[in-house]
């Protein structure tokens, strides 16, 4: 049953990289989001985290996405003294979210979810050519 | 044809046997031995169940239960164990019909 258990594992790879997905949709959709009081905290961008695990009904290693970690790096301020979430010095905080790399995490995501499909796909198909080979 | 119908009705029981065994060790718990019916029936209800589940799959889907990725795998399971299922049985039913239509 290693086909089957190949499947399964692609399978996994798939829920990861869907996952990964959806925390960079969070971190695009929030990339202009600004904190509720003035001067306060923005959206703190997240990084999605991919771990490894074994899994023993499998008998294989499978990939499972962790709690998402938010990134450290400081936020971007912008001088705009008239938005009322402007802190005293009139600078408001942005998110530490930067468009181009998220969308280069985004195609990374696309892509490896392809080819999650395309083993899946693979594995299908080899197990379907063994049982057709009885049809014959 | 010089087959003798002695040497049919062998390898007919040889494939029975093969089923039995097969069915034996691919479903825990299932007793050893029986015929080729008793086993065709075990994997048609192993079938009906993978297919069930399949089934099941697609309704927590809709209801927004369950991820896609699982009732992939799920109708997957189902529709190559429903294949193979169909073709043993294919197989092992032309055989029964070119064993009965020998002229004796």
């Amino acid at each position: 049953m290693d086909l089957a258990s190949s499947m399964l594992v692609a399978a996994s790879g798939m829920r990861a990289q869907s996952s990964r997905m959806r925390t960079i949709a969070e971190n695009i959709a929030n990339a202009n989001s600004t904190s509720p009081i003035p001067g306060g905290d923005p959206y703190r961008r997240k990084i999605a985290t991919i771990n490894s695990s074994f899994d023993e009904e499998l008998n294989a290693t499978v990939v499972q996405s962790g709690h998402p970690v938010p990134d450290l790096t400081p936020f971007r301020t912008q001088y705009d003294p008239g938005n009322p979430m402007a802190d005293k010095q009139g600078y408001v905080k942005l998110p530490n979210v930067n468009s181009l790399v998220e969308i280069m995490d985004m195609r990374e995501a696309q892509t490896s979810y392809e080819a999650n499909v395309n083993v899946l796909d693979a594995a299908k198909t080899m197990m379907s050519s063994t049982v057709n080979l009885l049809t014959k | 044809m010089t087959i003798a119908p002695s040497a049919a009705a062998a390898a007919y029981q040889a494939i029975a046997k093969i089923g039995a065994d097969s069915a034996a060790s691919s479903t825990a718990g299932v007793a050893a031995g029986g015929d080729f019916s008793q086993f065709l029936s075990q994997a048609m209800s192993n079938a009906v169940s993978t297919m069930k589940s399949g089934e099941q799959m697609a309704v927590q889907q809709a209801t927004g239960q369950a991820d896609i990725v699982s009732v992939v795998n799920a109708i997957n399971n189902a529709e190559l164990t429903l294949d193979t299922v169909v073709a043993v049985r294919d197989k092992v039913i032309s055989a029964y019909q070119s064993i009965m239509q020998m002229p004796i």
